[in-house]
């Protein structure tokens, strides 16, 4: 498995600058604006995923990488487990990173010792697993396109939530209601007083969407043709 | 000893093509050339080895191993030749190396280090600065530097100049020396096959038409030259394929010496066909089944 992730790593070093220099453009930006925390939190959740996933598979179709890989002595399952592995190496050196980074030059010490909380960090990792599970198996299945239609489809249920919301006197509709059952998780987990049983459950809940994600995009990646 | 390769009953289907239920055998220590038109179906079948291609049934063996239960150890013994060499763009020619070495155990940098030099590879250029005959050269390096037991190559003589081809065609009867050594290569260029192949493969729509020796396809196979005088029903049906011009006909038949017996007292003559010959009419020429 370590000479794969080392090839996944050799790979994406290009990913490792550029996903560099996006931190410092993030924390610039969080510090600049005075994002509160918990923001600053729900979007490094979700764009770090979606930034790894995209341009991991942007690389790939443009060296179509998977091409040489599938023809290493190997099998798909260790390819999709060497991406998981490498996608989560990614997201964790981005995030320590950008803390680093931000401790330069922030002046509230107290703002980046929150990121350091263990509660945070498994929130964060729950719903990066989250989004990293929607993303993934697409990428891996479909390539970029993959990604597109992804997020093309969040768009639209986007748009048809605004919609539905503006044409709609009904405010139970079912998609508001799904939203807001998001919403109110996510604040659940966040107000949560960070027990051990609670921490626990956090991390057992990763554990399982990543296992979700690793046999969901192992089954699509081997039903792909090259 | 086990035959390297053995193929029954091999099914693929796309949308417009199939690769319908072929079966295929190669013993140790040979040179099988596949050659057919385009859109055959020749990398399809090497894609199926791999399994980079998903089949739909039949079953696939190498060194009497399954392809898909002993995937990687069947790979470790491959050295594979794609007719689009994809590397890392970015990565120089001695950092591929490294990257390739530790994934197979027998590996051999020096074997990789003279080869590099017999083909004349720059080992500090980037490898998205290399033309293409020289990344062919570079995915040959690397093929034969982990001492592969069975070289598989789709369309390795592509887009490489006559000299570096002939060099080429040399080093696979060097390396079939050994006699654990195996060679299977697509190829569109039949001058390649009639110099070094032992066995000839012919795919054509999805189907193999023959597998046979190149010594069995010359000893039986005749290329049939007469007037249209002597083609009929009845003599059209010793053909494989028949091409008419105005006033005389130029055929393929895989027994020569029947066609002699059938058409004896008849004015045609029966010549030695080349590859050229055998694929033009397979596939341009009018088929009987």
């Amino acid at each position: 498995m370590l000479k794969h992730i080392r090839r996944e790593l050799i790979f994406n070093q290009t990913q490792l600058y550029i996903f560099a220099g996006y931190m410092i453009v993030f924390w610039i930006w969080i510090d600049w604006q005075d994002i509160p925390f918990r923001m600053s939190l729900l979007f490094l959740s979700f764009v770090l995923p979606l930034f790894c996933a995209a341009s991991i598979q942007a690389r790939e179709e443009k060296f179509k990488a998977w091409t040489l890989n599938c023809s290493l002595p190997t099998n798909r399952k260790t390819l999709v487990l060497a991406r998981l592995i490498t996608s989560w190496s990614l997201i964790f050196a981005a995030f320590v990173f950008g803390l680093l980074f931000s401790a330069l030059f922030q002046e509230n010490p107290a703002f980046l010792s929150q990121f350091l909380e263990p509660k945070s960090i498994l929130i964060f990792l729950l719903l990066s697993s989250l989004f990293l599970a929607f993303l993934l198996p697409f990428v891996i299945r479909f390539g970029i396109s993959g990604v597109i239609i992804g997020l093309v489809a969040l768009q639209v249920l986007g748009v048809i939530t605004l919609l539905l919301a503006q044409t709609s006197s009904n405010k139970d509709n079912i998609l508001r209601s799904f939203l807001h059952s998001i919403i109110n998780t996510v604040k659940f987990f966040l107000d949560h007083d960070p027990t051990p049983g609670f921490l626990l459950l956090l991390f057992f809940s990763a554990a399982a969407v990543n296992i979700f994600t690793f046999k969901f995009s192992q089954f699509l990646f081997a039903r792909r043709d090259f | 000893m086990e035959p390297a390769l053995e193929i029954n009953k091999l099914r693929k289907e796309y949308k417009d093509f199939k690769l319908n239920d072929i079966s295929l055998h190669l013993p140790s220590g040979y040179i099988m050339g596949l050659i057919g038109p385009n859109g055959a179906g020749k990398t399809t079948l090497i894609k199926l080895i791999l399994n980079m291609t998903q089949r739909k049934s039949g079953e696939i063996k190498v060194f009497g191993l399954d392809n898909l239960t002993h995937e990687t150890d069947i790979k470790s013994r491959i050295g594979f030749v794609h007719e689009e060499p994809h590397y890392y763009g970015y990565l120089k020619v001695k950092e591929i190396r490294s990257l390739f070495s530790r994934f197979y155990t027998n590996w051999n940098n020096d074997l990789f280090f003279s080869l590099c030099g017999e083909f004349s590879l720059p080992l500090n250029k980037r490898i998205a600065a290399l033309s293409r005959g020289t990344k062919m050269k570079l995915s040959l390096a690397l093929a034969l530097s982990h001492d592969a037991d069975f070289l598989l190559m789709d369309e390795p003589t592509t887009g490489l100049d006559p000299v570096f081809r002939r060099d080429l065609l040399r080093k696979f009867s060097e390396v079939i020396q050994n006699e654990n050594k195996t060679v299977l290569f697509s190829t569109h260029i039949t001058s390649d096959l009639e110099r070094t192949a032992d066995y000839i493969t012919y795919i054509q729509k999805g189907e193999i038409l023959f597998s046979c020796t190149k010594d069995h396809l010359f000893e039986t196979w005749g290329l049939v030259k007469g007037g249209n005088e002597v083609l009929n029903r009845e003599t059209h049906r010793f053909f494989k394929g028949v091409q008419r011009g105005p006033y005389s006909f130029k055929a393929l038949t895989a027994d020569k010496e029947k066609v002699r017996r059938a058409f004896s007292g008849k004015n045609i003559l029966i010549d030695k066909p080349s590859l050229d010959d055998i694929m033009f009419l397979l596939s341009k020429g009018e088929i009987n089944a």
